[in-house]
């Protein structure tokens, strides 16, 4: 089967990365419609808070969910959700037409992750986990749901409840896991979302464009200084203390400091490694990833309540793959902002905090394509053999080939919705209604797709006998990059603090 | 003189790289010594003295779990100037 990159065209719709960027450039482009006064977005089912013992008393479906605008006000609530279904299936199911993949067994697999994801998100919603005692959008479910006890977590219990599927799904029931694998794509799922979220960034920054401009250029700033001082600390280790010939040493270099996955299979492929070392590498990246998700939003909201922005930054520099990132990410925004109110009765605007960790990985995902061949020039100059006869040139299509295409569907998006402030202001305000709903109902589905892939794919028995690269990435991690990118993210985002939400 | 030039698949197989078109292939444990297979190779071709070997890593050898992540490899370009 051929699966290689020869021009520049090559993977447009035969790759993920493409069709993250195929299909949020639609939807961005379907919710442009509003501009015209068509709504043909509004249709997608979104959970609503809910209290057990009012469900029980008085069960209907129109208390657990419903449309997203009041142009389907008088839709069904199931109907909405098949048709949720029904058209986003059809439209990954095209991509995995395109890329190849097995149909039969990825419909069967998306429609279980699907129907799984909708379930943790409605008992995420339930008001005892998810309700915050205070007013939130207007309303403070608390209080109306007259609760004596809560977790009060935000939108953050429906993403751990989703995760939790997941891992027992990854972990428990291995057997079914395999089986919807083929649908399992926390990539595609949240390279979409973040194609999505430049909508959202784009509304904010009508807001707040001062704040937006700061807050991608600190993330810039942050990305740059990272790569610097992370990979040349890391590789040091590894070949210092650990033992590890060049190329384990920077594959892993890349993998732990940059990006994870994407920036060691990168790296590997720039210094001309055996496919083995990143494989090996990224399944270990994979494992920590989930670690990193689980531990450090929860820290980072405890260890520094007041620090929204650094811990979003520092998060986007800490947690390796995109999918975990954003993960990590929406975590962080629901704790911290639920936090914020339950204590100082303030609400930080939604997404910002997201949106610091999102603006920092994606920076450095742009920058992996330029690394790698900083690295390949490096790599054939000092260490390859040379030959008299033979001379060895880096085609700069590379380049083109390692960087993330979400990255510039997530631009695109935004940069228009600035295009539009600027120079069509009435055009903008009409094109919010459909915005609104794709960066929310839209986006937030495709987060809560991720959480429960993430947890199907990740087995944490697949650590076992990885011996000195998992002391190796333990330390590393936890002990050197995590505070270092702590710092470097204080240094470039102190000050910066959300809008407060009307 | 104008450079040939030859366009291969390259593959690891987990333990050999391994290039091929529809004509030729090679195959070796390191790539410094499939190059050496290669340019062995054109010295006996007498086509030409001036060659471009491109190789393109086909990505079915990295497993498809992966390729949600970088859905590329390497590429290499060897220019070979035989004596």
């Amino acid at each position: 089967m051929e699966k290689t990159n020869k021009k520049w065209t090559d993977g447009m719709f035969g790759t993920e990365d493409w069709w993250s960027a195929w299909l949020g450039l639609l939807l961005f482009a379907l919710g442009l419609l509003s501009i015209w006064g068509l709504d043909w977005v509004g249709w997608i089912a979104k959970p609503k808070t809910w209290e057990f013992s009012h469900l029980i008393k008085d069960f209907s479906w129109s208390q657990l969910l419903k449309t997203s605008s009041g142009a389907y006000k008088g839709m069904h609530p199931l109907i909405s959700l098949i048709l949720t279904y029904i058209i986003l299936g059809f439209l990954f199911t095209l991509g995995a037409y395109f890329q190849k993949l097995n149909i039969r067994k990825f419909i069967k697999g998306y429609t279980v992750i699907f129907f799984l994801t909708w379930l943790a998100w409605l008992i995420g919603h339930e008001a005892h986990l998810s309700a915050v005692d205070a007013v939130v959008k207007k309303h403070n479910y608390y209080r109306e749901f007259d609760l004596n006890w809560g977790l009060q977590l935000g939108g953050g219990a429906s993403y751990m409840m989703a995760l939790f599927f997941g891992l027992l799904l990854g972990n428990v029931f291995k057997k079914i896991a395999d089986k919807i694998k083929e649908a399992a794509k926390p990539e595609w799922f949240i390279k979409t979302g973040i194609v999505l979220l430049g909508i959202k960034l784009g509304l904010m920054s009508m807001k707040a464009a001062g704040f937006t401009f700061e807050l991608t250029l600190a993330g810039a700033a942050a990305a740059f200084v990272a790569y610097l001082l992370f990979w040349p600390i890391v590789y040091y280790i590894g070949r210092k203390y650990f033992k590890l010939n060049r190329a384990s040493s920077a594959v892993l270099s890349s993998g732990i400091s940059i990006c994870g996955v994407s920036a060691s299979i990168a790296t590997a492929g720039a210094i001309k490694a055996k496919p083995i070392i990143p494989i090996a590498v990224s399944t270990l990246i994979l494992i920590f990833a989930m670690f990193e998700m689980l531990i450090l939003p929860p820290v980072f909201t405890n260890v520094a309540p007041h620090q929204p922005i650094v811990n979003g930054a520092a998060m986007g520099m800490t947690v390796k793959t995109d999918g975990a990132d954003a993960a990590a990410g929406a975590i962080l925004d629901e704790l911290m902002v639920s936090k914020h109110i339950k204590r100082d009765n303030e609400h930080w605007e939604e997404g910002w905090i997201l949106s610091a960790s999102i603006l920092t990985k994606v920076w450095i995902d742009i920058f992996i394509g330029i690394w790698s061949f900083i690295l390949a020039i490096v790599w054939l100059r000092n260490v390859d053999k040379k030959k008299k006869e033979k001379k060895e040139k880096i085609p700069l299509k590379e380049i083109w080939f390692r960087l993330p295409k979400f990255v510039l569907a997530y631009m695109l998006v935004w940069l228009i919705y600035i295009l539009m402030m600027y120079m069509l202001p009435d055009v903008a305000a009409a094109a919010k209604s459909g915005a609104h709903i794709v960066q929310g109902p839209y986006r937030k589905l495709m987060f809560m797709l991720t959480f429960l892939s993430i947890g199907v794919i990740t087995d944490f028995s697949k650590l076992k006998g990885m011996g000195r690269l998992v002391l190796l990435y333990a330390i590393a991690l936890f002990g050197i990059i995590t505070p270092i990118a702590y710092v470097v993210a204080y240094i470039f985002h102190h000050g910066l603090m959300p809008p407060i939400a009307k | 003189m104008k450079a040939r030039v030859l366009e291969f698949d390259l593959g690891f197989d987990g333990g050999c790289w391994i290039c091929r078109n529809s004509s030729y292939e090679f195959k070796a444990t390191e790539l410094e010594d499939l190059d050496e297979q290669i340019i062995r190779f054109l010295k006996t071709n007498n086509q030409s003295n001036s060659w471009k070997i491109r190789m393109h890593f086909n990505m079915r050898d990295i497993p498809s779990w992966l390729h949600q992540y970088m859905p590329h490899y390497f590429n290499r370009e060897l220019i070979i100037q035989l004596t």
